[in-house]
């Protein structure tokens, strides 16, 4: 018992002699390794991601073989390119749709099963705690993107897939994933349950994902036919600048619809970050500018992502509302 | 002495709900303090409050000099908290856990291995280092957090309800547990609904009620305010000359001696629904006496030799004593005093001297849920 009285007291604040971990040092590595464990411990974690490049695999070589079966009259087609959208395209959707789950348990856990009192009472601070949460939840989601990265090299080697674009895929994705997850984690923090909070994280994921693009769509051909019924001329080009500006905007907050327009222009050989289109409605309707919708669409989820995550630590303070049990009063 | 534990007005409201009405406790450190009340009293309350885990909706609480509100991060480190409700993590082993907690309070890895050998060592889980702490039964459980709030070496510990959902081993384990606690000089707040499991483990109790503290302070003094008179049990051994009258009459008389009551000891021992009838107290008062001498009744026993040599001398009173002994019932009688423990000791002698034939004389000391209840009914009426 020597070694509790006088021993462990001494330590917070005070740089251990030797030129030990500092406690802030033991603290944030205390922390993540507690979450890693409980996320990587055991086979399952190995065996998923078995499974997940095996089913990869599978899914890169029958696009590989579609590709070749619909080139095959024109031999010189790269078929890099189906390929490596495909491969994309899937991982984007599997981001969008692992990302929340995996972080909406991460606050509402720790008070299912009421461990989170205890993690509360300790100094730990709540930016530590939520950070190395969403971190442990996010590293695995991570893990599966960059295993991918051997099959996209295949892409490369198949030829008419630039380097560029696989940066910019992964960037995409990787916004995606803090995107996704500090959404769940926010909804982790402010509802009680873990269902409740996915339930409500694959809502808000949906939004971007699904609604807009239908909301979108369904937004313009209301509006070409309005302006086309009501004025006979063609709108004047200031509307036509500023519809263009916002749909562009609007569209570009949609992963798969910004990635697409990305490719559209490189296929059209413009800058794949900035350019200007010339008289676009029509002789002396001036010059629009044009920023790479994969730029906007990384910026935009990036900013949302901090202001989720400091949403997420507003939500996750244990002095919150009524404290424990909120609407079921205690019995005890 | 700073006190560790601090509270001023401390009021919280579940909306319309006043669970805690302005709040005033001192705790010095060093003491064993057992928060008492019913369900529902409001002590987990107070007790988050304190842990900095709910905020006050008024008033103010330090903990170790440190404000729960606006120094939290002192007080975490003076603090350790064991919450009446709490869960383990899966997928850990015993000594990750602590290993994780002394890493939360940023103990570096090579001051941890030792630390966590020695608390379980403490606890009685040595043998369950390497295994899973959601396999660990209810008690151990409860062990393992305690020990998990040892390891930052605080010199609060809070516990609300430890005893609660254990069986009576393991709660002689952790009450043991508690004592030891109290002898490192740890202050400890431990909170139950059940009056008898604290009186033996704390040295201070507060009673609370409806989220209002009743009485707070040293056991003993407590009960001392509660009895406003000592209450002192004398047993006479039979004697058919005096009367009931005669034996009131001569303590009545005897300075600081409030009231008399007599009753017949060895009719109570023959008519057993007689002391059912009896009020609490008493009735428990009476059992502790009786067990001794159910059997053989060591006034129906040949008497002189029993008593001392200066009292007994061998003389022709005593054999008469002894002869009225087998005729007339022994006597309890029931003495309530004002004064001291001197004085006590000079009202032995006057019974003595005033020929009464004392064979047994002692304080009842009234327990804490006696003073439980006192108190509460003086807060209704
Ligand atoms: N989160 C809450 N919301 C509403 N009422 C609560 C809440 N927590 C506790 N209460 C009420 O406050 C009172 C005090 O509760 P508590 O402090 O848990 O009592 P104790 O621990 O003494 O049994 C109870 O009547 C309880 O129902
Ligand atoms: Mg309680």
């Amino acid at each position: 018992m020597t070694a509790m009285t006088a021993d462990t007291a001494a330590s917070p604040g005070a740089t251990p002699p030797g030129g030990e971990e500092s406690p802030r040092w033991n603290r944030a590595q205390g922390m993540l390794a507690k979450e890693l464990r409980g996320r990587m411990r055991g086979p399952r974690a190995f065996v998923v991601l078995s499974f997940y490049l095996l089913f990869l695999a599978g899914f890169t070589l029958l696009i590989y073989f579609l590709a070749k079966l619909s080139a095959a009259s024109d031999p010189t087609t790269p078929i890099g390119k189906p390929v490596f959208l495909g491969l994309v395209a899937f991982q984007l959707g599997l981001v969008c749709f692992l990302a929340p789950s995996f972080t909406a348990g991460v606050i509402s856990g720790e008070r299912e099963r009421q461990t989170y009192d205890l993690l509360m009472t300790t100094p730990l601070s709540l930016m530590l705690i939520v950070a190395a949460k969403l971190f442990a939840a996010l590293a695995y989601v991570f893990l599966l993107i960059i295993a991918a990265l051997p099959l996209l090299a295949i892409s490369l080697f198949l030829g008419g897939v630039a380097p560029e674009e696989v940066a910019i895929a992964f960037l995409m994705l990787f916004a995606s994933a803090l995107l996704f997850g500090t959404i769940g984690l926010c909804f982790s923090a402010w509802v009680r349950s873990t269902i409740g909070a996915a339930a409500l994280a694959y809502g808000a994921m949906l939004v971007p994902v699904v609604a807009l693009p239908i909301v979108a769509a369904t937004g313009f051909s209301f509006l070409a036919a309005i302006l086309s019924g009501s004025n006979s001329n063609n709108p004047s080009p200031t509307v036509s600048a500023a519809i263009f500006y916002l749909g562009g905007f609007i569209l570009s907050l949609n992963p798969f619809i910004a990635g697409g327009l990305t490719e559209a222009i490189i296929y059209s050989n413009e800058s794949l970050f900035f350019f200007t289109i010339s008289n676009p409605f029509g002789s002396g309707s001036g010059t629009v500018f044009v920023i790479g919708p994969w730029i906007i669409y990384t910026v935009t989820a990036l900013i949302a992502t901090v202001f989720f995550f400091l949403l997420s630590l507003r939500l996750a303070r244990p002095t919150r509302g009524g404290g424990r049990r909120r609407g079921t009063p205690a019995q005890s | 002495m700073t006190p560790i534990v601090e509270t001023r007005g401390l009021t919280k409201s579940y909306g319309p709900f006043q669970a805690l009405e302005a709040l005033n406790l001192t705790i010095e450190p060093g003491v064993v303090f057992g928060f008492i009340g019913p369900n529902g009293a409001g002590k987990t309350t107070s007790m988050r409050i304190l842990a900095t885990l709910l905020e006050p909706t008024a008033g103010e609480a330090w903990v170790g000099g440190y404000s729960v509100t606006r120094e939290s991060r002192g007080v975490r480190q003076v603090l350790g908290y064991m919450p009446d409700n709490f869960g383990v993590y899966d997928n850990m082993k015993v000594w990750e856990y602590l290993d994780f907690f002394a890493s939360a309070y940023g103990l570096p890895r090579s001051r941890r291995l030792g630390l966590i050998d020695d608390l379980l060592a403490l606890v009685d889980l040595s043998e369950k280092r390497d295994g899973y702490v959601e396999a660990l039964s209810r008690g151990m459980k409860q062990r393992l957090c305690l020990a998990r709030t040892l390891v930052h070496d605080p010199q609060l510990l809070i516990l609300d309800e430890p005893a609660s959902g254990l069986d009576p081993r393991a709660r002689v384990e952790l009450r043991a547990l508690l004592r030891q606690l109290g002898a490192l000089g740890k202050t400890v707040i431990v909170s139950s609904h059940i009056l008898t499991e604290m009186a033996d483990i704390c040295d201070h109790v507060g009673i609370i009620e409806r989220g209002r503290l009743l009485a707070s302070g040293p056991i003993e003094e407590l009960l001392r305010q509660v009895q406003t008179s000592r209450s002192v049990l004398v047993r006479l051994i039979a004697d058919a000359r005096l009367g009931d009258e005669a034996v009131a009459e001569r303590v009545r008389t005897i300075p600081g001696v409030l009231g008399v009551e007599i009753e017949p000891l060895a009719a109570t021992l023959r008519g057993a629904p007689a002391v059912v009838a009896m009020e609490g107290t008493r009735a428990r008062a009476l059992s502790q006496i009786i067990p001794g001498e159910a059997g053989a009744p060591p006034h129906l026993q040949p008497v002189p030799s029993a008593l001392p040599p200066e009292i007994a001398g061998g003389s022709a009173t005593d054999q008469r004593l002894a002869a009225a002994a087998s005729a007339a019932p022994a006597r309890l009688v029931r003495i309530d005093f004002d004064g001291d423990d001197y004085r006590l000791y000079q009202l032995l002698g006057e019974l003595l001297t005033r020929g009464l034939p004392v064979y047994g004389f002692t304080e009842e000391v009234g327990d804490l849920e006696d003073a439980f209840m006192r108190i509460t009914r003086g807060m209704v009426a």
